[in-house]
């Protein structure tokens, strides 16, 4: 993360009554083409649809430059990662506010980067408290 | 972003382990807060989750076809990709292994 992207963090109460869930993507390692622009402005469309209807949290892309693995012990192995072990990398994600697992598995539905390979991992999200995500 | 992952088959640690875990993680926390960088973190409830292939390929998940769930994640801010990595060496590891760290750079989103 750069720096500038910290200067304007949106602050939000995790606390509040209505549970949060994390939309995991994950993309596939090899030979996916990269999405096209049809599928990045039909991707956006679904970001705003979700913001408009008052569901989105936070959503922000990852880079798939290098990441790091940092496996325990008391002294960490660290390795290139997570490519060479796994099939499939996390690309981003997606938080967003639903009343339960059904509407949160019924708003990720609507996800259109499945043709482009993409899945997506729902889970809720323990709170624990105030937290700051990039603005959106 | 650090991603936490953990295997499936990981033992439930004792209540004294537990208690002890949790104030070497609220420890790591509190100094990264006292720098400044800390930003979000969010433990994952290990209830069951689903994993979205498609509008019609909904399954249980991800225990299922997984060694390792992800059990939090974590957004930290840093001057460099270096740095980031550097922090998260200073997570309270499980001396037994098998907790996993990914540290992903985040990519601004202009919406």
């Amino acid at each position: 993360m750069t720096p500038a992207t910290s200067d304007a963090l949106a602050l939000m109460s995790t606390q509040s009554s209505s549970p949060l869930f994390l939309l995991l993507v994950r993309d596939p390692v090899d030979g996916q083409p990269e999405p096209t622009p049809a599928q990045l402005e039909k991707l956006f469309a679904w970001f705003r649809d979700l913001k408009q209807r008052g569901h989105l949290v936070a959503v922000s892309p990852l880079h798939d430059s290098p990441g790091k693995i940092l496996r325990g012990g008391r002294t960490p192995r660290v390795t290139d990662g997570p490519f060479v072990e796994s099939k499939e990398i996390v690309g981003g994600y997606v938080i967003v506010t639903a009343k339960n697992l059904a509407q949160a598995v019924a708003l990720a539905k609507r996800f259109p980067m499945f043709a482009a390979g993409r899945s997506l991992e729902v889970r809720r999200i323990d709170p624990l408290e105030d937290a700051a995500y990039p603005p959106i | 972003m650090f991603v936490f992952r953990s295997p499936v088959d990981w033992p439930d640690p004792s209540p004294e382990q537990m208690q002890k875990n949790f104030q070497r993680w609220m420890d790591w926390i509190q100094g990264m807060k006292a720098r400044g960088q800390y930003l979000a973190g969010q433990p994952l409830e290990d209830a069951p989750g689903k994993v979205l292939r498609g509008p019609a390929k909904v399954t249980d998940g991800p225990f299922v076809e997984a060694k390792e769930i992800i059990g939090g994640f974590m957004l930290i801010k840093a001057q460099d990709f270096a740095e980031a990595v550097a922090i998260a060496k200073g997570c309270p590891f499980d001396t037994g292994g098998g907790q996993v760290v990914e540290v992903r750079q985040i990519r601004p989103l202009e919406m």
